[in-house]
């Protein structure tokens, strides 16, 4: 039973980082096109590497010199509900990382 | 009138194609379609360089449509989503901190150091929330 719980926990935390990483690489896929950046699936891959969130950091300072220039009001919606897909994923993988922590403090 | 009616006006009074225009205010041709369409709104650098081709001020410009003031205000608010930014950034650094004091004083108190470890859990994906928001 213990150990269910944990793969749970770690089911739960894996679920909400997967869904996390591919809404970062879709809207950074969107942007990166937007802004006439080449190669945006390059980027995409860019923003989801690192630990910390480096490849998106990495990203924000490298797309400062390509403005914004082609951008629909579909594209800009579509962006805005990855975010909030994002956030949704980032809750999983917060319930599951502390779901961990206390199933490990009880063992 | 619309911004986008007005865009039409202006460029047909000065005899300019859209590709013509796109080539002008460096974005494309599709891009002066949209706008001209009304599917989305020029941003603040557009707005100036279109001011600047038609030689009419940005307040002539902006004042034909509110909804584009309004695009504008959403658009250029980046105060506040930066402060939310370095409140994280600064959130993250005390919890650093208090990591580094719980891990040197509470040597068994585990309760302790799982309240440290939920609540850095929590300050590290507000700031990534926050740093996902600026995408």
């Amino acid at each position: 039973m213990k150990y269910i719980l944990l793969a749970i926990f770690i089911a739960i935390y894996l679920i909400g980082a997967v869904a996390t990483i591919y809404q970062i690489y879709k809207i950074t896929v969107i942007d990166s096109k937007a802004r006439g950046i080449k190669h945006p699936k390059l980027m995409g891959l860019l923003a989801t590497s690192g630990k910390s969130s480096e490849g998106i950091v990495l990203d924000l300072l490298h797309r400062r010199k390509y403005p914004i220039k082609n951008i629909n009001k579909y594209e800009q919606n579509e962006i805005e509900r990855r975010k909030k897909i994002a956030l949704v994923g980032i809750i999983f993988m917060v319930v599951g990382a502390i779901g961990f922590v206390f199933f490990i403090v009880r063992i | 009138m619309d911004l986008g009616k007005k865009i039409i006006e202006m460029r047909k009074n000065a005899k300019l194609s859209q590709g013509q225009l796109a080539e002008k205010l460096d974005v494309t041709r599709q891009t002066i379609s949209n706008w001209e369409n009304g599917k989305f709104y020029p941003d603040i650098d557009a707005l100036v360089k279109i001011s600047k081709c038609f030689n009419i001020s940005l307040d002539d410009l902006l004042s034909y449509d509110d909804k584009v003031l309004e695009y504008l205000k959403d658009s250029t608010n980046v105060v506040k989503s930066n402060k939310k930014l370095l409140y994280a950034i600064l959130l993250n650094t005390f919890v650093i901190i208090l990591f580094i004091i719980v891990g040197i004083t509470a040597n068994e108190s585990i309760s302790i150091i799982v309240i440290v470890f939920t609540i850095s859990i929590i300050s590290f994906s507000y700031l990534f929330y926050q740093i996902i928001k600026k995408l």
